[in-house]
């Protein structure tokens, strides 16, 4: 029987990793998965092995968030050696609800890439904002309608403003 | 301590995409990058560019894929210049594979490149490639509201496809519905209705791109 690894232990092996590498493990259905990818290059199919053995569906993996999370991770840990920090508390960031990734999917990736880095444990806080739009008759600004782009007030077609496009790191805590 | 970091978090993809904007501006390369849906066309719309193209100017194109080098070799067959990128899983190609793939595709100055990107009408439109024009190919079998639902894909296309309108009559396609969603988010766009199958369409859409590539 397989059972499964405590997290503890699955840490400890990605700490264990290859230099130059980063070692990834994902859970595909009762298995553990290694998922490799070397730092400097991009996502090829060589980067990113799917194991022999294992059956296609349970292997869904978001690749989006993952280069998203490597990103946000990349960024605050040399924003925090620049001004010597021993470590990130908070990274907080602007999520515009145009903008495509998910929350938990991020918080997910960052657990397991931050380790060891100076951003291990920190606390993600999503600043998510309405997407807005303007009327183009009579310029009134509306959250987007759940159907359609119609502004409420007239009627006619409103634009995107451009709120809710937002995808920037805001700030973060360090001590 | 707070500290204040207001960057981008793809800004590094960013940085990339301006290098490789400017490589193409360098070199005279017109770089298309192709957006839409599994299945919508994309690499029928190139064929079919790369046909009537193919004698006037250089053409290379970059296949971005999940797993399958089924688009490439249909390229190669044209005796086109082809490099096909797997992303493995990834929704989106991004500015490194692009650099990575102009590079070893040693293209010559004067160049019409397409980039088919992965088909996904969400996650490439948020990574910018150093594309001159952005493609999007909507079909007629998805349906009119694609516009309402995926709103940067649209907002952002410098071009706009709508492919398969041969399938028209068979489907309960809402032609003002979609020029409406289409209209709102991006007044600027020319939209093209074409059809593969039939070659309806296709040549006000090779005298765009024909202009484009001046
Ligand atoms: N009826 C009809 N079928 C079309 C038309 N254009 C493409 N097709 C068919 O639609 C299917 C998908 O076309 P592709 O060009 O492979 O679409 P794609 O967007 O490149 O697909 P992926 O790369 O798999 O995402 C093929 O079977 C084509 O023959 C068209 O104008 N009319
Ligand atoms: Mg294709
Ligand atoms: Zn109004």
């Amino acid at each position: 029987m397989f059972s499964r690894p405590k997290l503890q232990e699955r840490k400890k092996r990605q700490v264990n990793g290859v230099r130059g590498h980063t070692k990834l493990e994902v859970r595909c259905g009762k298995k553990v998965c290694p998922l490799t990818y070397q730092k400097g290059t991009y996502l090829g199919k060589d980067d990113l092995r799917k194991p022999k053995g294992v059956s296609p569906l349970p292997w869904r993996i978001s690749m989006h968030e993952y280069a998203v999370t490597k990103s946000i991770i990349d960024t605050v840990t040399k924003e925090a050696e620049q001004i010597n920090a021993n470590r990130i508390t908070v990274i907080t960031l602007a999520i515009g609800d145009l903008s495509t990734i998910l929350d938990e999917s991020v918080q997910m990736y960052f657990d397991i890439i931050s380790e060891g880095t100076l951003a291990e444990g920190a606390k993600l806080v999503f600043k998510r904002i309405p997407a807005m739009f303007r009327c183009r008759s009579c310029g009134k600004e509306f959250p987007k309608p759940g159907r359609g782009f119609d502004c409420p007030e007239c009627g006619n077609l409103g634009y995107p403003t451009g709120a809710g496009k937002e995808f920037y790191i805001e700030s973060i805590e360090v001590e | 301590m707070e500290v204040k970091i207001m960057k981008n978090i793809l800004g590094a993809n960013k940085t990339l995409a301006e290098e490789n904007r400017r490589y193409f501006k360098d070199k005279h390369i017109t770089a298309v990058n192709v957006m839409a849906s599994p299945g919508a066309g994309k690499t029928s719309v190139i064929l079919k560019l790369i046909h009537s193209l193919k004698d006037e100017v250089n053409i290379g194109v970059i296949e971005g894929d999940i797993a399958s080098s089924i688009d490439a070799e249909k390229i190669e067959k044209l005796g086109i210049a082809v490099i096909q990128v797997n992303t493995g899983g990834g929704c989106h190609l991004d500015a490194n594979m692009i650099k990575a793939s102009v590079e070893s595709l040693c293209l010559k100055s004067d160049t019409l490149l397409f980039i088919e990107n992965v088909g996904n009408l969400v996650c490439p439109s948020a990574f910018d490639l150093g594309e001159g024009i952005r493609m999007v190919v909507a079909s007629v079998p998805e349906g009119h509201d694609k516009p309402f639902k995926y709103i940067s894909m649209f907002e952002a296309a410098d071009v706009i496809i709508l492919n398969k309108v041969d399938l028209m009559p068979y489907m309960d396609f809402d032609r003002e519905s979609f020029y409406k969603g289409v209209r709102a988010l991006n007044d600027r766009a020319p939209v093209f209705e074409v059809s593969c199958r039939t070659g309806q369409g296709m040549d006000e859409l090779v005298q765009w791109v024909r202009q484009a590539c001046r």
